[in-house]
């Protein structure tokens, strides 16, 4: 044996042994082969997935939509085809389980694939569940590699499979038009969107408050629509209250997320409104503090325009845009003022100001903390806000018809 | 395994050669029959054979004979300058004179450019079989041999493998001599030399190598000559019967020689202190040493402008890498890492593949051998069939197999863009196949993770590829920054100031950079190539 391995080393540049190792090396790589493959249609593909309390308040009940792809394809020729007549494109799948892991898994039993959760874009959480506390139902998509932290965080009065289950407008798939409604958010800056990371990232703090989106279902004519118009101010991981949507807003302005948006005032100088079209606004914040209370500065600038008017007055002068910029800033101040407001009632710091502190004053910070909740409702918070309205359109005088005065 | 075996078998053929044995050095004999009977008995009853006989001088004079091969010889130049001055001038010659009579006859008869004196039966024969000339005159031990080679060739066309927009139309032919003209045409300097041999035992295949002395580098010459010298072949019949037994890594996907039909391209390879090896009967000229870059230039980069030529020239590149990776890559993404598609995309993906029977891996093998297929037969039939081909193919691959449910509309996109990349770089077109076809697999195995351990392997083998002593992958690795002016960008042709470092080395100024072209001493004098 040993001789013909020596007789076969003379000739090749490997012996015998050493090719047969070569090869096994070569080929170990490959064992690790197929173990993961998964066929693109042996996959459920899952676009929102809605969490609330299981039916005995105990456990989850999820909701998944699944996107019925083959009926989603472009037309074309052959394209529609095949598809067997139109159906829904999504399906809505319900699944309870212990703990959202075994949910998830659970819902295998029901479904024909694979749930395939990577691409979900929404997570819609019952207000059950948001009474009862979020963290442990997120668990599981912070912990688990599908489910992306990235996407959309959402709250619902209502059911979330009734939600999911409403009709979109124009898309077809629920959970994109979802996401869509909230990434638009800077048009109005009337919703606060929150990611799921968004919302790990301010849990981690312990004296901030979360909030995130409401969605619910607005029935129109018997038909069924989905709008995002308020807030829920989560504390300590349970929801405690909402923000209607100019509170919403002061909330915007007080963390520096307000992207566009408008603000309608009373016009100066006459009956009727004028609506500014916020170009670009940006915050300042500063807290400061020590044991006899904490002082809150939240300065404000902004650049808008006239957007639209309803009253004749002209308002394209010096003197008249002063104004106009006054009653802005007057607003933009009462609408903090109102989540303020909201804020101290319900003793949520959903501002961060302890997280500023924590952060720039770290060593008064330590000895705030314990008793922030007082300290935060007995804030002396100074608004200023300095507005200034760079023009008003492409026309200057205005178009609605003046009675000739006097005539 | 195979390698192996295939390596035992080189081993021995390596072994078999003997040096070319001292054939039969038979002298012609001085009796004229003798030595008719004996061209007789070696080609046999060849009907092309033509012996002329006649006679020399005045009244019986001396008996001869004219040989030659129908059709390899200029009919005209043999009746006209061969057979008249013999007739004429001896009929009214005083007879042999003091000097030689074969002498005589070549320096004052014939009327034919090159003419010499051979004794030796077996060169004779191959002499006569090349389309020479042969005279025989009884009582002489010697023949002599008139140069007569006349036969029909192609013309000069326009190469069909290397279409090109601007610059020279003219390809190589399969007659040697016409292409040994095309190159002096290009390049008029003495430097240009060409040397040449026969190669393969039955074909005499005149095999020439042709490098611009002053610029190459010499022991590049020496090994060309010295592999050539080596090959003990039978026949060669094209090019790559050579290619094959002088190339660095017989084995490797990857060409380490690489073949042109263009003077220009040639010239210009030439320029660079490159060797080219010219085979009689072949209209692609091989140059080396070959590096892998060179796969992706165009003779259009140098006759468009430099940034035209840039992109195109990173369009090659990006065509190459989608003709090899696509399919894997698309294999991979639809069967292991759905996470990483774009969701729209993922669902029109996920819409066209279901419902279809088979897993999308072999959906692409599938649709690209039937790819491969009718490519194939495009090429090999006749051409006014090749349309339909075509037709059919179409229906069948673009139509009928995504309506019929076989295969998704994707799979068949990927199949087309492929196809259609593929072609970009002539090439690697060969190479291309079979790492395609790897690297599907793999990606159907193992996903990513597969098609990184292709490309490992691939790599390092590409790194271990040598072309005459040149890494392959130079100047990209072992990196050259110089020489990156023509690799990815293709810089202004008055900034390209120097010839490849590791190719061009022993003179690597080709001018001046700039346009600061003040007429400088020329350092090495005019005819300075030669040293």
């Amino acid at each position: 044996m040993g001789r013909t391995a020596d007789q076969g080393g003379r000739n090749r540049p490997f012996s015998k042994g050493g090719l047969r190792l070569l090869m096994i090396l070569l080929l170990i790589p490959l064992l690790g082969g197929c173990w993961d493959l998964r066929e693109l249609d042996s996959l459920a593909l899952v676009f929102g997935m809605g969490l609330d309390l299981g039916p005995q308040g105990d456990g989850y009940r999820l909701t998944f939509e699944i996107v019925r792809a083959r009926q989603i394809q472009t037309p074309g020729p052959g394209g529609s085809g095949g598809g067997g007549g139109q159906r829904n494109p999504y399906w809505l799948l319900q699944a309870t389980g212990p703990t959202v892991f075994e949910a998830v898994r659970n819902a295998t039993l029901q479904s024909s694939r694979r749930l395939f959760l990577s691409h979900t874009q929404v997570f819609i959480i019952g207000e059950e569940l948001a009474k009862a506390g979020i963290s442990p139902a997120l668990d599981f998509i912070i912990r688990d590699h599908e489910p992306r932290i990235v996407k959309w965080l959402l709250l619902t009065p209502d059911e979330p499979k009734q939600v999911l289950a409403v009709e979109p407008g124009l898309e077809q798939i629920t959970a994109v038009a979802i996401a869509d409604l909230i990434q638009n958010y800077g048009i109005t800056s009337k919703i606060k969107p929150v990611r799921v990371v968004d919302y790990l990232e301010t849990r981690m703090h312990k004296t901030s408050a979360n909030t995130l989106p409401i969605i619910r279902i607005k029935e129109t004519a018997g038909k069924k629509e989905l709008i995002i118009d308020r807030t829920g101010v989560i504390k300590g991981d349970k929801l405690v209250g909402y923000l209607d949507p100019k509170e919403t807003r002061g909330l915007l302005w007080v963390q520096d997320e307000v992207d566009g948006g408008v603000v309608t005032v009373d016009a100066p100088g006459g009956e009727g409104k004028a609506t500014m079209e916020l170009f670009n606004a940006d915050t300042k914040l500063t807290v400061e503090g020590n044991e006899h209370g904490i002082q809150v500065r939240i300065e404000v600038k902004v650049r808008s325009g006239l957007g639209a008017q309803t009253t004749s007055v002209d308002l394209s002068t010096t003197n008249q845009i002063e104004r106009l910029e006054k009653r802005q800033a007057e607003v933009i101040r009462e609408e903090i003022g109102a989540a303020l407001t909201k804020a101290r009632d319900l003793k949520a710091d959903i501002f961060g100001f302890g997280e500023y502190l924590y952060r720039h004053d770290h060593r008064r910070w330590k000895g705030l903390e314990s008793e922030w909740e007082r300290y935060f409702v007995g804030a002396e918070v100074d608004v200023s806000v300095e507005v200034m309205v760079e023009e008003v359109g492409l026309i200057t005088k205005p178009t609605i018809y003046r009675a000739p005065e006097g005539g | 395994m195979m390698f192996g075996f295939l390596r035992r078998k080189l081993r021995l053929a390596y072994l078999r050669k003997k040096p070319p044995t001292p054939s039969s050095r038979r002298n012609l004999s001085p009796d004229l029959e003798a030595n008719l009977a004996a061209f007789r008995r070696k080609l046999g009853a060849s009907p092309d054979l033509i012996i002329r006989r006649l006679r020399l001088g005045p009244e019986t004079g001396i008996a001869g004979a004219l040989l030659m091969i129908g059709g390899l010889t200029d009919q005209q130049v043999v009746n006209r300058d061969i057979i008249r001055p013999l007739m004429n001038e001896m009929k009214q010659a005083k007879g042999k004179g003091t000097e030689d009579l074969l002498d005589y006859l070549a320096d004052k008869v014939v009327v034919i450019g090159e003419v010499r004196r051979e004794p030796q039966f077996e060169q004779a024969l191959d002499l006569l079989l090349q389309g020479d000339t042969i005279l025989l005159l009884d009582g002489e031990e010697e023949a002599l041999v008139f140069t007569t080679q006349g036969w029909k060739t192609r013309s000069i066309q326009e190469p069909e493998s290397e279409q090109i927009i601007r610059g020279p139309h003219e390809g190589f032919t399969e007659d040697l001599r016409t292409n040994t003209a095309l190159l002096r045409r290009k390049i008029t300097n003495p430097g240009l030399q060409f040397e040449e041999t026969k190669i393969g035992r039955r074909t005499q295949t005149t095999v020439a190598l042709a490098y611009l002395r002053g610029v190459v580098n010499e022991k590049l010459v020496k090994e060309v000559r010295t592999r050539l010298k080596r090959v003990n072949i039978d026949q060669i019949l094209d090019a790559n019967y050579l290619v094959e037994f002088i190339s660095d890594a017989p084995f490797s996907i990857f060409p380490t020689i690489t073949y042109t039909e263009r003077p220009d391209v040639a010239a210009a390879k030439l320029l660079e202190g490159r060797v080219a090896i010219l085979v009689d009967g072949t209209p692609m000229v091989n140059t080396v040493p070959t590096l892998w870059v060179e796969s992706f230039q165009s003779p259009d980069d140098y006759n468009f402008s430099f940034h035209y030529a840039t992109l195109i020239r990173m369009l090659r590149y990006l065509s190459f890498f989608l003709a090899v990776f696509s399919p894997a890559i698309f294999v991979a993404l639809a069967s292991y890492h759905q996470e990483l598609l774009p969701t729209p995309l993922l669902v029109t993906l996920s819409g066209a593949t279901e419902g279809t029977p088979f897993p999308i891996v072999v959906e692409m093998i599938m649709m690209g051998a039937f790819f491969e297929i009718l490519r194939e037969a495009g090429i090999r039939i006749a051409r006014p069939v090749g349309s339909t081909i075509s037709i059919v193919g179409a229906l069948v691959i673009g139509e009928a197999a995504v309506s019929a449910g076989l295969v998704g509309g994707p799979t068949i996109i990927v199949v087309a863009l492929t196809a259609i990349t593929s072609f970009v770089v002539p090439r690697q077109v060969t190479a291309g196949i079979v790492l395609r076809l790897t690297y599907t697999l793999l990606a159907g195995m193992l996903g990513a993770y597969g098609i990184l351990i292709g490309m490992l392997f691939t790599l390092l083998h590409l790194a271990s590829l040598r072309s005459f002593g040149v890494p392959y992958l130079s100047p990209l690795a072992p990196s050259t920054a110089a020489d990156l002016k023509d690799v990815l960008v293709r810089v202004p042709i008055w900034a390209m100031g120097t010839r490849p470092r590791l190719i061009g080395w022993p003179r690597p100024q080709r001018q001046p950079v700039g346009f600061d072209q003040v007429v400088e001493e020329e350092r090495e004098g005019a005819n300075g190539a030669d040293g």
